[in-house]
């Protein structure tokens, strides 16, 4: 193997760092008597325009799709290869499949991959979500040829090697442990099983070590030449790059992957309606974590944008209703949110901003979310906020000042490089024109304040969808206070999820 | 303040690991101008340095790419400086930061950035308070306004004492409610016993429990001063105006008295301690190894960290090879260094789904670490340390709030603005005998040794009504 460029630059650079120290300068201050503090805050200054960043795109013959955004800023690159196969396809083989991706390819050996890679300051990572497997080097600038020739290698011709299953299958099992003591975890997995009902590819299922041991070589290599074809494959890099040398490489690398037979993405049946109910995962601790949830829209679907204004109302910042109100007036949290997670099924839900920020959601949810030591307070609380919020519309004002809070976040997320590609990334997940942040903003101006009440009234749930995790004994004790949530059934579930009792509401 | 700022969620690891991002930056000399390789092959970082009369230092680090601007505000107080019986104030302190003032409502600082399209949040460490803000660029003068207001007219009473001690102890709850978090938090006090760094930011509840607000008072005056302040402001500003809104906005007159003295962190004693503690909660096994060692402002703190991730970090790190590749003893290990301004430690933990062998497991452990002693680092091995320290300084360096963050943590714990660009020096200047030389030192026998295991507990939730 040759010397990799990327290791051969990385040396020469580690010795050479520019810090042009500027001299200071003093200011001196203001006498007691002259110094008068404004007492008035200034108002905002004029708004600069908003640079919309430049995205280089194409297609290679093969179906597959690049993206690149040139961004001079730090000598760095992030390269993403996203392969439209992930956990709705198959949890646990779209999860080995991408860990077995970094065991090399035919002739790429692990050893040298990781060397090249990481000799040069790098890092390379694969990782699964619903609809994606995400295969990315982040890495100095110059060894981005390289790092596109290795990523072009490893999803093309892997080697898939039967001799490090079983340690792929330990560390399954491990993170599998770890999610089972994790409360915001095991709220989550409850919570996509309730919604979506078990079967469903959004349903996050529990690993056993049975399960995993049949998990195979073969399944892992026909998991692999099934889902992995350049149609399903998009090529994202961002930063201190050239886009035409960028296209060049992308061209030479992958190329030349067969188009092969292509399956079609998985059905997402809708999510059912659910039934209002309370769900407890019985697992000691001082909080209670409360999940008030249902599902919602695809990210692409048109009432997205008038949920993304209820969600920055109601529970997104530390200005909204929620927060300033259980938290700052009433003293019953530390954190509260509401919080929209994208996802594609029809039925399913959509996604605060281009990102997600809501990990401890199942794809496609909305959720008010919290931890409280005082949980009737809070439930009371929140069936305030829902009433409130699903029988009045907000007034001009709020909705003005919720949709400019909006618009200035596009600003902020679009800083980077990286951020740039992420914002890429999730739009190929969720299927979103490339034009998409345009779009956003001025159906964001268009919004009324009874498209935010139709939302809340829709897509709010009273009587609720409740996941609750804590002592259940003590939660079965503070729902007795509630009567509006008296008539819903409890089920009770061990840390394990299995349901150990059910409850019946009163009539 | 909030989610994911106060002790440092923000980067989403425990707060003992959070920490040790925050202040893994310590002091050296400035950095004379060095011989650029290439256009794109230079890390550069240009604050313009603002000092006033009344002691407050601003940094300016233009860039007009995007019209956002980063905002940090750094005090140079942290759960080091707190007394005994106030474990917890500085925390406590950062929460009543946001209750308003003379001219602002409770939290409308909140509502003023985040009206904006702005983001905030803050977050207390051991040696320093930090309040961010990003915001579009023509609502900076609106920011600074509301900054300089807290500074001068915070408003500290009853109401504001109650709510936020609420707010604090529904966050050491949840804190609390995580796998092996007693174990963790007991296991981090023996390993800092003695240093100012004995306790976490969130303190005893006991203590915030007792805070008064005469109390608090008190500690803002003596920790929050324009001279105990740095200033950053990194974006869509040009260094003429930040100096006019600076001097416009916190131009107050120097404060009366000198700025208190800072009480010294000892070093650790290195004690050989061994524990075997349960937890109903928790579902691994695991075992913990821990070490004491010096501060980021040690000459060894370079050459620790090297140590560490030669050990522990990546997926071709010396203890995965020996720990879980050929003993399979464990199903993964890890390792951090938690370094502060004046001490350090080490912890490297091993997990596994079944019960762990600890004499297996710390007998491979002690076998890498001698080799490590005995040969010292490969040169590949250092020099892919090295370049990854750098591209980790640089991607920190490419966003306004990556700046803002470390240009005010390098000038607040250790005097040294451009601190993040010394650091990747001083990686590029390890040799492998500085490596070895260190983990023969401080990796000895008098260690910390937390056996950690699930409780059983008997499974509940059957009642009246059960079918």
């Amino acid at each position: 193997m040759s010397r990799s460029p990327m290791l051969a630059t990385a040396a020469l650079l580690a010795a050479c760092v520019t810090a042009p120290a500027t001299a200071p300068v003093s200011a001196p201050t203001a006498s007691p008597a002259a110094f008068v503090r404004p007492s008035e805050p200034p108002p905002p200054g004029p708004a600069r325009p908003l640079p919309v960043p430049e995205v280089h795109r194409g297609a290679l013959d093969n179906g597959l799709s690049w993206a690149i955004v040139e961004d001079h800023e730090v000598p760095i690159a992030w390269i993403h290869v996203v392969v439209e196969a992930g956990e709705v396809d198959d949890p646990w083989l779209a999860h080995l499949t991408a860990q077995q991706l970094l065991e090399g390819s035919e002739s790429l050996d692990r050893e040298v991959l990781l060397e090249r890679v990481e000799t040069a300051g790098g890092t390379i990572e694969a990782f699964t979500r619903a609809h994606q497997t995400v295969l990315s080097i982040e890495g100095p600038s110059e060894g981005t040829s390289d790092a596109l020739a290795m990523l072009a290698e490893l999803v093309q011709r892997p080697r898939l090697p039967d001799e490090t299953l079983p340690r792929q299958r330990q560390r399954l099992l491990l993170r599998e442990r770890r999610a089972q003591a994790v409360p915001e975890i095991l709220g989550r997995r409850l919570l996509s099983r309730v919604i979506y009902g078990d079967g469903h590819p959004y349903a996050e299922p529990t690993v056993s070590p049975a399960h995993v041991e049949r998990l195979g070589g073969a399944e892992v290599r026909a998991f692999w030449a099934t889902h992995y074809r350049p149609a399903r494959t998009h090529v994202v890099v961002a930063g201190d790059v050239d886009p035409a040398r960028v296209a060049a490489w992308i061209e030479h690398g992958f190329g030349a992957w067969p188009a092969g037979e292509v399956m079609p993405a998985v059905e997402l049946p809708p999510a059912p309606a659910p039934t209002p109910a309370i769900h407890v995962v019985d697992r000691p601790g001082p909080n209670v974590g409360v999940w008030w949830a249902g599902p919602i829209p695809a990210r692409r679907s048109p009432s997205w944008v008038p949920l993304r204004v209820l969600v920055r109302m109601l529970g997104e910042g530390m200005s909204s209703t929620l927060f300033e109100d259980l938290r700052e007036r009433r003293g019953l949290t530390y954190n509260i949110n509401a919080c929209l997670s994208a996802g594609n099924a029809e039925a399913s839900l959509a996604a605060a901003g281009f990102a997600s920020r809501c990990p401890e959601l199942p794809p496609g949810t909305l959720a008010l979310y919290t931890q409280t030591p005082q949980l009737a307070p809070m439930l009371a609380g929140l069936l305030e906020h829902v009433e409130r919020a699903r029988r009045e519309p907000p007034s001009p004002q709020a909705l003005r000042t919720a949709v400019q809070s909006l618009h200035g976040n596009v600003a902020l997320d679009f800083e980077t490089a990286s951020q740039v590609a992420s914002a890429l990334v999730s739009g190929l997940l969720y299927g979103l024109p490339w034009d998409e942040r345009e779009r956003y903003r001025s159906a964001l101006d268009r919004l009324t304040p009874a498209d935010v009440l139709d939302a809340a009234r829709e897509h709010l749930r009273d009587p609720p969808v409740l996941v609750l995790v804590g002592d259940a004994e003590r939660i079965r004790s503070e729902l007795r206070e509630l009567s509006p949530l008296r008539a819903l059934d409890v089920f009770v579930y061990g840390a394990d999820l299995t349901l150990v009792a059910t409850h019946p509401g009163e009539p | 303040m909030r989610s994911i700022g106060t002790v440092l969620r923000s980067t989403r690891r425990e707060w003992w690991k959070g920490l040790g991002a925050l202040a893994s930056v310590a002091a050296l000399a400035p950095c004379a101008a060095l011989a650029a390789p290439g256009p794109s092959a230079a890390l550069t970082l240009e604050p313009h340095e603002l000092r006033l009369d009344n002691g407050l230092r601003a940094y300016v680090i233009p860039d007009r790419s995007s019209p956002a601007v980063a905002i940090h505000s750094s005090y140079r107080v942290g759960a080091r400086d707190e007394a005994p019986g106030q474990t917890g104030f500085a925390h406590l302190f950062e929460h009543m930061m946001f209750q308003g003032t003379r001219r602002l409502e409770r939290n409308e600082i909140a509502r003023l950035v985040e009206q904006a399209g702005g983001q905030l949040n803050a977050g207390t460490g051991l040696d320093l308070t930090f309040y961010w803000h990003e915001v579009p660029s023509h609502h900076l003068e609106r920011v600074l306004w509301a900054e300089a207001e807290r500074l001068s007219s915070l408003r500290i009473d009853e109401e504001g004492l109650a709510i936020q001690r609420a707010a604090v102890r529904s966050e050491f709850d949840k804190l609390a409610s995580q796998p092996y978090h007693d174990a963790n938090e007991a296991l981090w006090r023996e390993l800092f016993a003695g240093t100012s760094y004995d306790h976490p930011p969130i303190g005893a509840m006991a203590d915030v429990d007792r805070a008064e607000v005469g109390d608090l008072r008190a500690f803002f005056e003596r920790h929050y001063r324009v001279d105990n302040l740095v200033l950053v402001l990194a974006g869509d500003v040009t260094p003429a105006d930040a100096r006019e809104l600076v001097t416009r906005y916190l131009g107050d007159p120097p404060p009366d008295a000198p700025l208190p003295a800072r009480p010294r962190g000892a070093r650790a004693t290195p004690a050989r301690l061994d524990r075997a503690l349960e937890d109903a909660t928790a579902r691994l096994c695991e075992l913990a190894l821990a070490w004491s060692t010096v501060g980021e402002s040690h000459a060894d703190h370079f050459a620790l960290e090297a140590a560490v991730a030669i050990l522990c970090g990546g997926r071709s790190s010396r203890l995965a090879r020996a720990v879980v590749e050929r003993a399979e003893a464990a199903t993964s290990v890890s390792g951090r260094r938690y370094a502060y301004g004046e001490a350090g430690g080490v912890i490297l933990r091993a997990q596994a789904a079944t019960p762990l062998d600890a004499e297996r497991v710390e007998a491979a452990v002690r076998e890498a670490i001698a080799e490590l002693a005995r040969g010292g680092p490969t040169p590949q091995e250092l020099r892919r340390f090295a370049s990854r320290k750098r591209v980790e300084a640089a991607i920190e360096l490419a966003s306004n709030s990556g700046r803002a963050r470390a240009v005010a943590v390098g000038a607040t714990v250790f005097d040294d603005p451009l601190r993040i660009l010394h650091e990747v020096e001083a990686y590029a200047a390890l040799t492998a005998s500085d490596v070895a030389r260190v983990a023969a030192r401080y990796f000895g026998d008098e260690r910390i040794r937390y056996a950690l295991a699930p409780r059983r507990a008997p499974q509940r939730g059957a009642g009246e009504g059960a079918r």
